[in-house]
This record gives C-alpha cells, sequence and structure tokens, in this order.
C-alpha cells in the first residue's frame, strides 16, 4: 500500500515536472505609468496562451534606475531574474558585472539572424560592443518636439511648418512667449527638461547637432569639454536668457503636462509620450524632428531585453523564445501603436494594423524617419556615475552656480577620474 | 518658565517658517487632489471640487492590499524591534559579561552604516533563508536596530539599582524584573522610537522594491510608485490623491496621538 502511494507519488511527480511550465520572471520599469504595467501583463498571458510550457512572470521594478539596482541586487544575491527590461545605455556596467549574456549566444537560425538584422541600426547602436550584440531593443524612443498648433497660429507662426534649425526654433520660441498684464509669462516658447537622470539625453540631442559626441565608442572616454558641448549649452542658456525658457531646472515629468495645460508652446521630449500627448491634448499638436545646428540629430533611448547569465539554462532559453516574440513585426507594431515607442523592426511598419495607425495618426512616422539622423545613448562604463558628474555639473551650469566652460571642464574631469580604472 | 517671557519673536517665526515649509507640499498635494487635473498647477479659488481623483487612484491600484501589507510590515518590525532591542539593551546596561564593551562598540558601528549599503548581503540572507517576496523578509533586516539599543540601554542605565534590587527581594525573576521595572520607566523611550520606527518602515521604498516581486506583497510605497509615471509625464492629480491616501492613516494616528508624542520627545530630549 506504502509503496503503491509512493509510486504514485513519484510518478505524479514526474508527470507535472515534464508538464509544467517553465517560469521565466522578468522584470521591467515602469517608465511610462500604469498602462505600461498593464501591457506587459497582457502581453504575458497572450504569450503564455500561444506557448502554453512558459509562464512569464513580470514583476514591477520600479523606475529605470531602481530597475539596474534590482536586477543586480538579485543578480548578485544568486536569484537573477531570467530576463529584465533595463535601459540599455548600462550594457558596460551589466557586462563590467559579468552579469549578462550575450544575445549573440542565442542567435542561432537564419531567421533568428534575420531578425537581428531587421532591426533599425540605430536602435542596435547601444546594443553592440566588440562583436557581439548584448542586448535586444525593445521599448525604444528618440527625442522628438511636440508644439502647440493654436498656439502657432496666435504668435503668427505658421502651424504646418516646425522650426527646422536652431536659430529658427529660438526665433519662433520667442514670439511664442506670453505674459499677463504683470508682466508674469503665462506660457513659455519652449521646455526641455533638465531633471536627473534624464538631462543628458535632450542634451545629447543638441550636441549631435552641433555635430559633436560625448563619448568614445568603447565606453571609456568621455569629451564633455568639446566646443560643441560648450556650444550646446550656451544656446541652452541663451534659450533661458531671451525668456522663451523657464529658469533653472525644469523637470522630466512636468513638461509634457506643461505643455497639455498650454504653459509652453513647444516642448521636447520622448517619443514613448506620443500617443498620450494626442490623446490628452485639448488642442492640434504638431510633431517634429528636432531642428539642425550644422545637422539634425537625436540619442536613441529606452529600455533593452537583457538576459542573466545565471538563471538556469531552461529558463534563459525560455526567455528568449518571449524575447523573440515580444520584437516580433506584430508585437512591436501593437506596442509601438499604443504608446508611441518607436516599433524596433523595419518589417513592423508593413504589418496592415501599422499601416492603419499610420495612417490615422502620421506624426507616429516623425520619429521612425528621425532615426536616420540618431547616434546611441550617452553609456560607458559605470554609466550611472558618469552620467551624474555630467548632469550635476550641466546643472550647476544652467543655475548659474558656474560658467559654462567651467561646468564643462569639471565634468570632463570629473568622468576621466571616474573611468579610469577601465584604461 | 522664566524663558517665556523673553521676546520670542525670532524663534515664533523659526517656527511659523518652518512649519509652513512643511506644510505647503501638503497644501499643495491637497488642492490637487480635490481638483480636476486643469486645476492641478493653477490656484483659482473658484475651481470645482472633485472625489474623481481618489476614485480613479483606488481604482488603478489594489490600495487594501497595500495597505494591509504595510500595516503588517511596519508591525513585525516594530514588534521584532521592540522585543530585541529591549533584551539586548538590558544585557548592555545591567548584565556584566566578557568583551561587552566591545560587542556594544559593535553595536554602535552599525549606527554609522547606512541599511542601502547592505542590501546585497541582506539579498543573500533573505535568499539563503527562503524569505524573498514576503512580509518577513522585508522586515527581518531592522529587526536588530542599534538605534533602539542604544536609546533603550540608556534609558535602562538611569534607573537606580535600588529598585532592581528591591524587586529581586520581592523574588521577581530577571525577565520580571525587566518587564515591571526597566519597561515602564522607558515608556517614552518606546513611544518615540515606535514613532520614529513606523515612519520610517512606512515610507521605505528600496529595500521593499528589492525584495518583493509580487502584487501581492508589495507595500504602498512600492505600489505608489506605479503611479511615478516618469518617462511620460505626471498626471498629479491622480498621484496627489494616492499619496494622500498613503500618508493618511499615519497622518491622522499622529494628529489624534500629537500630545503624546511630542512629550515623549520632550522627555528623551530632556534624558
Amino acid at each position: 500500500m506504502l509503496r503503491k502511494l509512493l509510486m504514485t507519488a513519484v510518478a505524479t511527480c514526474f508527470a507535472s515536472g515534464v508538464a509544467s511550465a517553465v517560469e521565466v520572471t522578468m522584470y521591467y520599469p515602469v517608465s511610462a505609468g500604469g498602462p505600461i504595467a498593464q501591457a506587459y501583463e497582457s502581453l504575458a498571458a497572450d504569450f503564455t496562451k500561444a506557448n502554453p510550457s512558459i509562464t512569464i512572470k513580470p514583476v514591477f521594478a520600479g523606475n529605470q534606475v531602481d530597475a539596474l539596482v534590482k536586477a543586480q541586487t538579485a543578480a548578485r544575491g544568486g536569484n537573477p531574474p531570467a530576463m529584465a527590461i533595463i535601459d540599455s545605455t548600462n550594457v558596460f556596467t551589466l557586462m563590467e558585472d559579468d552579469m549578462i549574456q550575450p544575445i549573440s549566444d542565442f542567435v542561432k537560425t537564419e531567421d533568428e539572424k534575420k531578425m537581428l538584422a531587421d532591426i533599425y541600426p540605430a536602435f542596435l547602436a547601444n546594443s553592440v560592443v566588440g562583436d557581439k550584440v548584448w542586448s535586444l531593443p525593445f521599448q525604444r524612443s528618440t527625442v522628438i518636439m511636440y508644439y502647440n498648433k493654436d498656439a502657432f497660429r496666435e504668435a503668427g507662426l505658421d502651424p504646418e511648418k516646425a522650426p527646422a534649425t536652431w536659430a529658427e526654433m529660438a526665433a519662433a520660441a520667442q514670439k511664442l512667449v506670453k505674459k499677463d498684464a504683470q508682466g508674469n509669462t503665462v506660457r513659455y516658447g519652449i521646455e526641455i527638461p533638465s531633471s536627473q537622470p534624464d538631462f543628458y539625453w535632450p542634451f545629447q540631442a543638441m550636441v549631435t547637432e552641433a555635430g559633436g559626441t560625448m563619448m568614445s565608442a568603447d565606453g571609456k572616454k568621455t569629451s564633455f569639454d568639446s566646443p560643441e558641448m560648450n556650444k550646446s549649452l550656451n544656446y541652452w542658456l541663451s534659450l533661458i536668457k531671451s525668456g522663451a525658457m523657464p529658469s533653472g531646472i525644469t523637470a522630466w515629468a512636468t513638461v509634457p503636462t506643461n505643455f497639455l495645460a498650454g504653459k509652453t508652446g513647444m516642448m521636447w521630449h520622448t517619443t514613448g509620450n506620443l500617443v498620450r500627448v494626442n490623446k490628452e491634448a485639448k488642442f492640434p499638436v504638431g510633431v517634429a524632428m528636432l531642428p539642425a545646428d550644422v545637422k539634425r540629430g537625436t540619442p536613441v533611448g529606452g529600455g533593452n531585453i537583457f538576459i542573466f547569465k545565471g538563471a538556469p539554462a531552461a529558463e534563459k532559453e525560455a526567455a528568449w523564445q518571449f524575447a523573440k516574440w515580444l520584437v516580433s513585426p506584430e508585437r512591436s507594431a501593437e506596442f509601438s501603436a499604443k504608446t508611441g515607442y518607436v516599433a524596433v523592426r523595419k518589417a513592423a511598419y508593413d504589418v496592415p494594423a501599422m499601416k492603419k495607425y499610420v495612417a490615422e495618426v502620421p506624426s507616429a512616422l516623425v520619429a521612425r524617419d528621425q532615426l536616420q539622423y540618431a547616434v546611441k545613448a550617452l553609456s560607458t562604463y559605470d554609466n550611472a556615475r558618469v552620467h551624474k558628474a555630467l548632469m550635476d555639473s550641466l546643472q550647476a551650469g544652467l543655475n548659474g552656480q558656474m560658467p559654462p566652460d567651467a561646468a564643462l571642464k569639471k565634468a570632463q574631469a570629473d568622468a576621466t577620474q571616474i573611468l579610469k580604472r577601465f584604461q | 518658565m522664566s524663558r517665556a517671557r523673553k521676546p520670542l519673536v525670532l524663534e515664533e517665526l523659526g517656527a511659523w517658517l518652518l512649519g509652513l515649509l512643511w506644510v505647503i507640499p501638503l497644501l499643495f498635494a491637497v488642492w490637487a487632489a480635490v481638483h480636476p487635473p486643469e486645476f492641478a498647477a493653477r490656484f483659482d479659488p473658484t475651481a470645482p471640487l472633485t472625489l474623481d481623483n481618489f476614485a480613479m487612484a483606488w481604482e488603478r491600484a489594489p490600495f487594501p492590499r497595500y495597505f494591509l501589507n504595510t500595516f503588517l510590515l511596519v508591525t513585525l518590525i516594530l514588534a521584532g524591534q521592540f522585543i530585541v532591542c529591549t533584551l539586548a539593551a538590558y544585557a548592555f546596561a545591567r548584565v556584566r559579561f566578557p568583551g561587552a564593551d566591545i560587542v556594544f562598540a559593535l553595536v554602535l558601528i552599525q549606527l554609522m552604516i547606512t541599511p542601502d549599503v547592505l542590501i546585497v548581503e541582506n539579498y543573500r540572507s533573505m535568499a539563503k533563508l527562503g524569505l524573498l517576496d514576503t512580509i518577513t523578509g522585508m522586515g527581518l533586516p531592522y529587526v536588530a536596530s542599534a538605534f533602539g539599543v542604544f536609546l533603550l540601554r540608556q534609558a535602562f542605565k538611569q534607573v537606580p539599582r535600588e529598585l532592581d534590587d528591591a524587586a529581586q527581594i520581592e523574588g521577581a525573576s530577571t525577565l520580571g524584573i525587566l518587564w515591571r521595572v526597566y519597561v515602564p520607566v522607558a515608556r517614552p523611550i518606546y513611544v518615540a522610537y515606535g514613532l520614529v520606527s513606523v515612519s520610517f518602515h512606512w515610507n521605505n521604498f528600496l529595500w521593499p522594491l528589492i525584495v518583493t516581486n509580487s502584487v501581492e506583497k508589495r507595500p504602498l510605497t512600492v505600489g505608489l510608485a506605479l503611479f511615478g509615471a516618469a518617462e511620460t509625464g505626471v498626471d498629479w492629480s491622480t498621484i496627489c490623491a494616492a499619496t494622500l491616501i498613503s500618508v493618511a492613516p499615519l497622518l491622522i494616528a499622529f494628529l489624534l496621538f500629537q500630545r503624546q508624542f511630542v512629550q515623549s520627545f520632550i522627555r528623551v530630549g530632556i534624558k
């Protein structure tokens, strides 16, 4: 009797062992608000429906910075998630910690190679280090310019023609400023976020437009005191000085709120905001590429899929299946249409649902078309500290605590100090 | 008492200023929470009042669950801290054992290390104990509080030996003495320390975020972070409503027991 019971127990264990799903834990940051959390939950459920042997467990991991800390802590504690969506710029940090497994290790079949080749090169730029691809682009964005067409009309500007150069933007911003009887500004011309941890991003757009770069390809050197950096910071300051832009630090999260409330005529922000802005604006919204100085330019941004080395092989393989499914043309199209993030695959724009969406919202194509001018986002070893060193100095420059060139020299000196041990 | 007669204009002004600085964010939160989003950053006394933001926040997150988790978390930590710190403090105050000074110095060193530095080590320990993603795992690293041990030890040292001896002659056991003599004397310390502990852990974010993985275990702060839609801009009205929901129990408790709290702090301060 006992023996029989034991046998049944063993058999049940064995059977359930075969049938039971591989569970893949996936950390994700909420960088785009509540709906993103629901989007991940439903993506995970849909995937399990199609692949019953794999269960995806999405785990909310705070903002971009928290998500990195949580994943690093879990990996150091010997309990890494199989996959995590983490800001793409952290690739050097995670490589240095020896926590991630290159995506290249999983790419075997022709189809998988084709998939990689179909991803926009600008989006892959932050993933490729040496001869390996270390992460898979997924929730990607660029900086774009939004403007209030009603405000343009009111200021005597052509609402169908966005400013295309720095000079045009400064002039338009000036015209858009509106003051009340007491002389208080009720509408600024333009707002560009300057709060941490995102300040470097729109700033890098300016530097790119000025023809400069911020770091070397191997992530070991920065050029924060270059003439292009100086030019960009001075342009930024000139917008403030002319009264077209609020002085001091403008918070990342409040810029879209101000734009929607009509408190600024233009804003630079992530394309990840497109759907929300289009939905909530009570005025016609124009979307344009960022203006050029010597050329157009923007950094790419956003989260990539990382697969963690320390997870069991079966989970990593399952995570790879899920990752591939997430960046399939259909899913990238769906995700893009729901949020405004740019679909990472070229093929996504041939999906019927995407064609329909683009026909309704032509502005969804601006960010994609801008990709040809896009560069990879500022990414170095010890990424978080380098970012912070740069932004502390930039903010000191904006607040007038330091002259611009001194601030940039300090940023460069600090970054050089941080990167010394990687030379 | 004689101080009260001196002109205290400057002090009073300072107090008002600090009070104002403290209350402004709260007032803003209340303003934004009870008005439609358009008025979040615009002051207009005639703006229509609404409770929609609260309804929306309440709907968007399982607040009852979060409240329960936070409540369990702070209760667990506080109970653990009281027990562990009382016993340790008594040992340091009254029991002579070899190396007592060194051990106490080690405890004091813990005061100088911020808990954030220990996150990875704590995580490892919790993983080994199988306590990841549990409320116990969230609370356990905070139970042996150096601050609590230190405060209580100082308080216990003030207790006259005679009381101790008298209780012993009456036939009380060591634990009995601790319970009947020492703990009652240190009551204000317990209240003050409890307040600091509860408010700290009610607000703690990073460690709970790292150690929990599921909605069922998430405390209020982590749940609230879901509202902080950093990348695409923030719906201040809903966030403010959610924040007020989160802090309401603490705020109400503080207002109700304000007198006791303040008295406790003053007494702790005098000692």
